[in-house]
């Protein structure tokens, strides 16, 4: 599934969030957006998502306007991974997973039999079918976030626009939650995540879209965007970039903090 | 409860015809209760009477108490409590919070005050029920709107705003009653509003099978939606439900319900915030499975309460004055002993 971002602005009242947005993630791959924060990454997926809906310019799926479709049929080409939360009543992991299996079904018709296998299917993907009869609220913040990958699954969309997926999860969740969205990418899905961690988008991006204040976007591989003086213009931090094994990866280290040792 | 077995379907299964099982007996035994007996061969006679022809082995006053005390007295208390279970299910999913109840969300004091207005006003029963739905929904909108101020802590802006809307439609009622004339009005609006069956019509049944139909049917069929909306609107726009359509389809169902329930019967508090909870636990938070539970075991409740209420004084205890005591208690023990769950 293409994503191709055209002119998008947005603004809350007189404050200009987005300003004529433009880029184009090609199917397939990992794109990790980076931004300090209220530079408008949230506000970006929210227009993209059609949460915010009076925003211009567009935003083509596949070639068609976003806005010609109808909040089903929208759900039908995006699923959408929030960051991990309590919802207001205790429901078993199964159940939080087929919620996504609405869009397919009818107005007056609950979840049967296909979307149940559907759903199973899904869990298993992520590893977590044995806890499809649990509580949703007695399992921890690493296994909701699973969970949450798992209803994106079951939604059957070719993109996935995660809301900073790893923000709320210990190291060793962050690290299995981005290995099994890498996975996925080479499974055919697009997935779309915002990130606080530039060394996360040289881990695991194909591509990065960076959100500058004044609204300039900066897009490609990592290793072409992420920069020293990059790293300094968004986040007003000086760091020091350095390259491991042959340059397979590259980390981030901010280089001032050294001298305060 | 072991939680692989309660979204079993023979679990389920089991629990829907145990319930319906409980509210068919009930239905039958409530018939024979009463000052005056009515056997039970007497009882199906009767009833037998209207399709085949029987030689008549009771009384008329008998077959009069059937038809016209104890058949809508029984049939009214059946669709009420049911009416105000679903409400209250429907509600706490709507606002996302599991304190809620028709009382909390400002329809029940809305259609009181609305009800009150009605027989000040004279207007008849149609009347009662009309102003009933029109302030209710007023209140509830009224709630919604207000509990979006409270940015920070959504829970307690719902209560705190259902508190303040209530308070004042409390005090407009109250009003109501002063400015009523104290010999005619006045009893009449202030028994009404303890809540009672005892003066259940045919009539009132006719006036209130239509928009209670028209409630719980929406109510039922989109069960399944209200598990996507107590996620949150965000997430479930993006899994397809038009939020503001559903939601709005559900709320006006849930308060259609509700004042239909209030203008006939009165003020029956606690039902609607009690019944969803002990469905709750008995099946879980799937509305799927909840919806039909709360229908069923909050008509099999007001129907018990409603038969102790009649039998066990002469001069008989309203409803609502019951509800209140076993209600208030019952969801305090509940509180205490499923808190975690909260």
């Amino acid at each position: 599934m293409s994503l191709k971002i055209e002119n998008l602005s947005y603004a809350y009242g007189d404050h200009m969030v987005l300003d004529k947005v433009n880029f184009t993630i090609s199917p397939g791959g990992l794109t990790c957006i980076l931004g300090a924060n209220g530079v408008g990454k949230s506000t970006l997926f929210r227009c993209i998502l059609r949460l915010n809906d009076n925003y211009t310019g567009h935003s083509y799926l596949n070639g068609f306007d976003s806005r010609e479709l109808s909040i089903q049929e929208l759900a039908k080409q995006i699923a959408y991974i929030p960051q991990s939360h309590a919802p207001a009543f205790n429901y078993k992991v199964i159940e939080i997973v087929l919620m996504s299996t609405t869009a397919q079904i009818g107005n007056f018709k609950g979840p049967g039999e296909k979307e149940k296998k559907v759903a199973m299917e899904a869990l298993e993907r992520v590893g977590m079918a044995d806890f499809a009869e649990q509580g949703y609220t007695q399992i921890s913040g690493g296994e909701r976030q699973l969970v949450l990958i798992a209803r994106a699954l079951a939604q059957q969309t070719k993109l996935i626009i995660m809301d900073e997926p790893t923000s709320n999860l210990d190291y060793g969740n962050q690290i299995r939650v981005l290995s099994l969205v890498k996975q996925l990418t080479r499974e055919g899905y697009t997935i779309i995540q915002s990130t606080h961690h530039p060394d996360q988008a040289f881990m695991y991006a194909d591509e990065v879209v960076v959100l500058e204040k004044g609204n300039i976007v900066h897009h490609g591989s990592p290793k072409e965007i992420i920069s020293e003086p990059m790293i300094r213009k968004i986040y007003n931090i000086n760091v020091e970039i350095n390259s491991l094994y042959d340059d397979l990866v590259r980390v981030t280290v901010p280089i001032d903090e050294l001298t305060n040792r | 409860m072991n939680e692989k077995i309660q979204t079993s379907k023979i679990y389920f299964d089991s629990v829907i015809v145990g319930l319906t099982l409980i509210l068919a007996v009930g239905f039958i035994i409530s018939f024979m209760l009463g000052k005056y007996p009515i056997a039970p061969a007497e009882l199906f006679s009767i009833l037998a009477s209207n399709v085949l022809p029987i030689d008549q082995t009771w009384t008329d006053q008998q077959a009069v108490i059937l038809y016209h005390v104890r058949m809508p007295r029984i049939i009214l208390s059946v669709l009420v409590g049911c009416c105000l279970s679903a409400a209250g299910a429907a509600y706490q999913g709507i606002f996302r919070n599991p304190l809620v109840s028709s009382d909390i969300v400002g329809a029940s004091s809305g259609a009181a005050f609305g009800a009150a207005l009605a027989i000040l006003m004279a207007i008849g029963n149609l009347g009662i029920s009309i102003l009933a739905f029109v302030f209710s929904i007023g209140a509830v909108m009224a709630v919604g709107f207000l509990s979006k101020k409270v940015k920070t802590n959504p829970v307690l802006g719902l209560v705190l705003a259902g508190i303040m809307v209530g308070s004042l439609f409390n005090s407009a009622t109250s009003f109501l009653k002063l400015v009523a004339d104290p010999n005619e009005q006045l009893p009449a609006i202030t028994y009404w509003l303890m809540g009672s069956f005892s003066g259940a019509k045919l009539e009132d049944i006719r006036l209130a099978i239509i928009p209670m139909a028209a409630g719980l049917i929406p109510l039922f069929l989109l069960r399944w939606k209200i598990n996507i909306l107590t996620m949150g609107d965000d997430e479930a726009r993006t899994m397809g439900v038009d939020t503001k359509k559903t939601r709005a389809i559900i709320i006006v169902a849930a308060t259609l319900v509700t004042a239909a329930s209030i203008a006939v019967s009165g003020m029956i508090g606690w039902i609607g915030l009690v019944i969803p909870h002990l469905s709750r636990m008995l099946v879980g938070s799937d509305y799927r499975r909840l919806m039909p539970v709360s229908m069923l075991m909050g008509a099999s409740f007001l129907l018990i309460v409603d038969n102790v209420s009649r039998l066990t004084t002469t001069s008989e205890i309203p409803i609502g004055i019951l509800t209140s005591f076993i209600g208030a208690p019952f969801f305090f023990y509940l509180i205490s002993r499923e808190g975690e769950k909260f």
